[in-house]
């Protein structure tokens, strides 16, 4: 069934982008200080500013980098231990405590611990991984969990082998939820990665560009890459999005061409 | 497949108590009586039947057919039936689709397809299992008459050439007395054999035909709770 494409699914978002900018601008001409708030058009001054500089790209990218390896590590994980838990159930009471600890342990000790235990360049992506890691296991595990009890006692009945049932029942259910699991935390890794590069000053990063900016009171290119740090969560989750309609497309191309 | 002393209760509801019953493999019996007596449970037992390993002796390899289809919503018809093979036959599979009429279902998931078509694909599946005996717990039960029948005659004529028996529960009279070589009444708590009537394999049996009228009133007569055990 194709959907038809509603006006009004691109107009409201656009509505309230020019609502938000509209609201930046006119408060910071009420409060006409550029240190607490700047205008728009210093922002964009400063955007050009921080684009045109040697290292923006290598910040990009190396910011971009720790998020993709963290995430990977986080989402790899959390599929192998929520497939885990499904099937053992002592694996499942184990990891209730360790994913419960995780939790509630303050995202700023592990960056505190992080720093000691490696360097400024690999303490961001351990931080956002272990943080990362019990929300996904959490989704992961909940969407498995979805899988019809009946279907599991068809499966039984049939002596299917594990690994069997994991390929045709969980994986399958798991794929048709995966993609949202994974835009709807891969902006929350950008946001990790940057805090734990501010903390742990690394080279070259996203967040050292944030906190030197702070330092000189540079207001407007301190906005700047919080513009540019929310146009790159964005353009991966478009990124993302984009895949699931190709491989959705493919799938139903490759379900036609059976018939 | 013998059962013997078979208990089962759900907290104080005493369903089977010391229940035996003999079931030759080759034979389809029919199995009826009122919802809720119990016959579910016992299809259920004999597919579980390593969880009673002292009550039902089954070496057979069964294969269950729900009451409600049961396949895997994700993946297409052709994986569900897959699924259940130890090795991969499309001959087969393609087949037996055809067989029951649903060939044309092959690559949709079953959110796509029908309900009775579902219940097709379901004992498709439970074919391609290739299993010593059935488990079938009212499989045609979302079907119009029509259809119905042919796909009875198919399904009988499938378990005599493979000479496959089964256990078949069924709400409707005529489907027991077309197939089964032995109708079983259930009722009673604990359930007791209200009625175990072998049917007479010389009869040309067709769907709803006179000569089995007298089966008729005797099967229709004991699930009505008048006259004895039989």
């Amino acid at each position: 069934m194709s959907k038809k494409l509603n006006i009004w699914s691109i107009i409201y978002p656009f509505a309230a982008l020019l609502f938000i900018v509209a609201a930046w601008g006119i408060t910071a001409k009420i409060i006409g200080q550029e240190i607490i708030l700047p205008t728009i058009s210093s922002t964009l001054k400063s955007m050009l500013n921080v684009f045109c500089e040697d290292k923006f790209f290598l910040r990009i990218g190396s910011s971009l980098s720790r998020c993709l390896i963290a995430f990977s590590i986080s989402f790899i994980l959390a599929i192998i231990f929520a497939l885990l838990s499904k099937l053992v159930n002592p694996i499942r009471q184990v990891m209730k405590v360790f994913v419960l600890v995780l939790r509630a342990v303050p995202t700023m000790s592990f960056i505190l611990f992080a720093l000691i235990w490696l360097s400024s360049f690999n303490a961001p992506i351990l931080v956002a991984s272990i943080v990362l890691f019990p929300i996904m296991y959490g989704s992961i595990l909940t969407s498995i969990e979805s899988v019809d009890s009946n279907l599991i006692e068809m499966a039984q009945s049939y002596k299917i082998p594990i690994l069997k049932q994991v390929r045709y029942m969980y994986l399958p259910q798991m794929q048709s939820q995966i993609f949202s699991i994974v835009r709807s935390n891969i902006s929350f890794s950008i946001k990790l990665i940057i805090a734990a590069e501010v903390l742990a000053q690394t080279r070259d990063s996203i967040g050292v560009s944030m906190n030197n900016a702070r330092l000189y009171f540079e207001m407007g290119d301190l906005f700047a890459w919080t513009i540019i740090a929310v146009v790159l969560a964005s353009i991966m989750e478009a990124v993302l999005y984009l895949i699931e309609l190709i491989v959705r497309k493919l799938q139903r191309r490759g379900v036609n061409e059976n018939k | 497949m013998k059962i013997n002393n078979l208990n089962i209760a759900f907290k104080d509801l005493v369903l089977y108590k010391d229940f035996s019953l003999d079931i030759k493999d080759s034979e389809i019996t029919c199995i009826l009586g009122k919802s809720g007596v119990g016959k579910t449970t016992l299809l259920n037992a004999i597919s579980n039947s390593k969880n009673y390993i002292n009550c039902i002796d089954n070496n057979l390899k069964t294969a269950y057919v729900y009451q409600s289809p049961r396949l895997i919503p994700t993946i297409s018809v052709y994986d569900n039936l897959k699924f259940v093979m130890d090795k991969e036959d499309n001959n087969l599979i393609t087949k037996t689709l055809d067989a029951f009429k649903i060939l044309d279902c092959i690559n949709k998931t079953p959110n796509v397809i029908s309900g009775g078509q579902a219940s097709r694909v379901a004992i498709c599946r439970a074919i391609v299992y290739k299993p010593d005996m059935l488990l079938l717990d009212e499989p045609f039960k979302d079907l119009d008459i029509a259809l119905k029948k042919d796909l009875l005659t198919l399904l009988k004529n499938y378990m005599h050439e493979k000479k496959i028996g089964a256990i078949y529960v069924t709400h409707d009279i005529d489907e027991a007395l077309y197939m089964a070589d032995r109708i079983l009444v259930f009722d009673g708590r604990p359930i007791d054999i209200k009625l175990d009537l072998k049917i007479d394999d010389s009869i040309d049996k067709k769907y709803g035909c006179e000569a089995l009228d007298k089966y008729r009133h005797i099967v229709y007569n004991s699930l009505m709770n008048e006259g004895e055990n039989v």
